[in-house]
Order: C-alpha cells, then structure tokens, then sequence
C-alpha cells in the first residue's frame, strides 16, 4: 500500500488500518479479508480510495457467481470517513457482480448525494453538472496513483 | 458567466465533497438508495460503524438504528415519533439482536408498529376501526416517508426536524 493511502486509511478507516488488506493490482482495488460462511460462500469487501471519496463494494463469492450485494460511499470530513450513499441488494433482487454495472451505479448514487446537499443548501446546480463531477470523483478512485 | 457559475460550483462541491483532511460543511446527508436521511454516523474503536437512518411525512419521524459490522449490515432498533405541536414524541419502539437489516424487513415491521400504535389508542379511547381500514392507513402513512428528498414537490419544511433527532 502507498504511505499516503495508508495514512488516510489509518486515520480515517481505522478498521482497515490492520494487515488485513490486500492490494489486487490487475482490479487497482484493496481487497478486506473475507469470511467464508458454513455454506461456503466468501464475503468482503473491494475498496477503491481517493482523496475525495472512498468506496466500497460489498462483494459475495459463491459456488459459480460473484454477487455485488451493496455499494457504500464515504466522504472525507477532516480526517474521519462519513458514510453518504449506501444501496444493498440480495433476496430476490440479487445482481451478480460486473465492474462497469457497479461503477456506473457508484456515479448515480454519487449525483443523488450531491443533488441532494445541493438542494439542502438551496443551490441549484444542472443535473448534467452533478453527473459529469460525479463521474470525474469516480474515475479518481479508479486512478491507479491514488488506488 | 459561465465560468462565474463553474467556479461557485467548485466551490460547492468542495465544500460538500472536501479534499481529506478538510472539513465537510455540516449539511444532513440524504440517501437516495434507502430514501432516508443519514445522522450521527460514528465508528467504534473496534471498527463497527453505527448511524441514524431518519425518515418522516407529516405525521410521523421513523429513525432506524443501523450497525455495520464487518461485512454486515444491521437493524439495531426502529423508532417512530408522532408530532405534539413541534415538538416529537416516542409513540412506538422495537429493538433488535442480530437482525440483517433488509429493507423489505423494515417497510413491513414500521406497517405494524404504526397500526398497533392506532390500535392503542383506539383502544384507549374505547373506539375502534375495521383492521383492514387500519391497515390501508398505516401503509399510506409509511407511503409517505418513503418520499424522496430529491422530488420537487417535497416538503422541506419537514427537515428542521433533524436537529431534534440529533439531540435524541
């Protein structure tokens, strides 16, 4: 892991600070260490960092697929991580994991948050204005200098 | 001017999606996907992450307690609060142990809590109503707070409710 992202991931993710992640370099993505249920599927976490954003998706492995079971997004707030962006799936309305699906949804939830503060704070800001600075956010986690 | 609102922009953003290490302007965090705003978010030094899930209409506050635990997201406890003038008051309560948080779960469980809490009333005031009249009722109230922030037509009066709910 790079010093700087393991400073931010020591400050502001304490619970990732520990040895337990790794770095898959072929994804750019930090991998938490999974759990293995008695029916022998496998869960963790795939974290993509910036200096703006943290996300996570929530991954489960099973005998043939690969399930994306949530996505959270985090904001900075000095040096501590806030959750602002949170979507599960599973029972009957599971999807199975694909990279692009999982990053076009992390934009969407992305442009809803700052639609929203946006409108909290009585701002109006065009929406194709929300979805361009949205992508841009994601792409940087996608930035192997900063993953 | 179109570079005059591109820079107010970047202002906005910054301050709403700040660099790490500055500080976010303290403005209620609306979660679309769970159509609830999100309050007192805080992480246990063993990790574990806990936060107020706040949803309401015109009648009713619902707050969810929700823990997140390694993998593991959780209902800690669901709690609906009717309006006294502008002030609220707890009218029904269910704690939960080691209950996946499932958000068809909850949908169902705040239907019950909101129709046993008309139930007790009624019965308090030795009235009745046919159930499935109760029913329709409550289903329509947590209709309601489903509504997204994000619609035109919501009331945004209604979010002067969360300072009280932070203080809870």
């Amino acid at each position: 892991m790079n010093t700087s992202l393991a400073l931010i991931a020591a400050k502001a993710l304490p619970a990732l600070s520990g040895s337990s992640l790794t770095y898959n370099a072929e994804k750019n993505v930090y991998l938490t260490l999974g759990y293995t249920s008695a029916a022998g599927n496998t869960y963790y976490r795939a974290i993509r960092l910036s200096d703006r954003l943290a996300v996570y998706y929530h991954i489960g492995q099973g005998y043939a697929h690969t399930f994306l079971n949530g996505i959270t997004l985090f904001a900075w707030n000095g040096q501590k991580a806030n959750i602002i962006a949170q979507k599960f799936w599973g029972g009957c309305n599971w999807r199975c994991f694909n990279e692009r699906s999982a990053k076009e949804e992390s934009i969407l939830m992305l442009k809803d948050f700052l639609k929203g503060q946006a409108k909290a704070m009585g701002s109006m800001v065009a929406e194709s204005q929300l979805l361009d600075f949205s992508r841009s956010m994601i792409e940087a986690t996608h930035q192997k200098c900063l993953g | 001017m179109a570079s005059l609102t591109k820079a107010i922009n970047k202002d906005l953003f910054d301050s709403i999606l700040p660099t790490f290490g500055n500080q976010r302007v303290h403005i209620p965090v609306w979660d679309e996907g769970q159509k609830m705003f999100l309050c007192e978010e805080y992480e246990s030094a063993s990790g574990n992450r806990y936060y107020k899930g706040v949803r309401f209409c015109d009648r009713i506050v619902v707050v969810e307690k929700v823990g997140l635990y390694h993998n593991w997201t959780y209902i800690d406890g669901i709690e609906v609060y009717a309006f006294n003038g502008t002030r609220l008051e707890l009218v029904q309560k269910r704690d939960y142990d080691k209950v996946h948080r499932n958000e068809e779960f909850i949908r169902k469980e705040l239907e019950t809590m909101v129709r046993n809490f008309f139930e007790g009333v009624l019965k308090a005031q030795r009235s009745c109503m046919p159930q499935e009249e109760l029913e329709e009722k409550a289903k329509s109230i947590i209709d309601g707070c489903y509504k997204s922030f994000l619609d035109s037509d919501y009331n945004t009066r209604l979010t002067q409710i969360l300072p009280q709910i932070e203080q809870k």
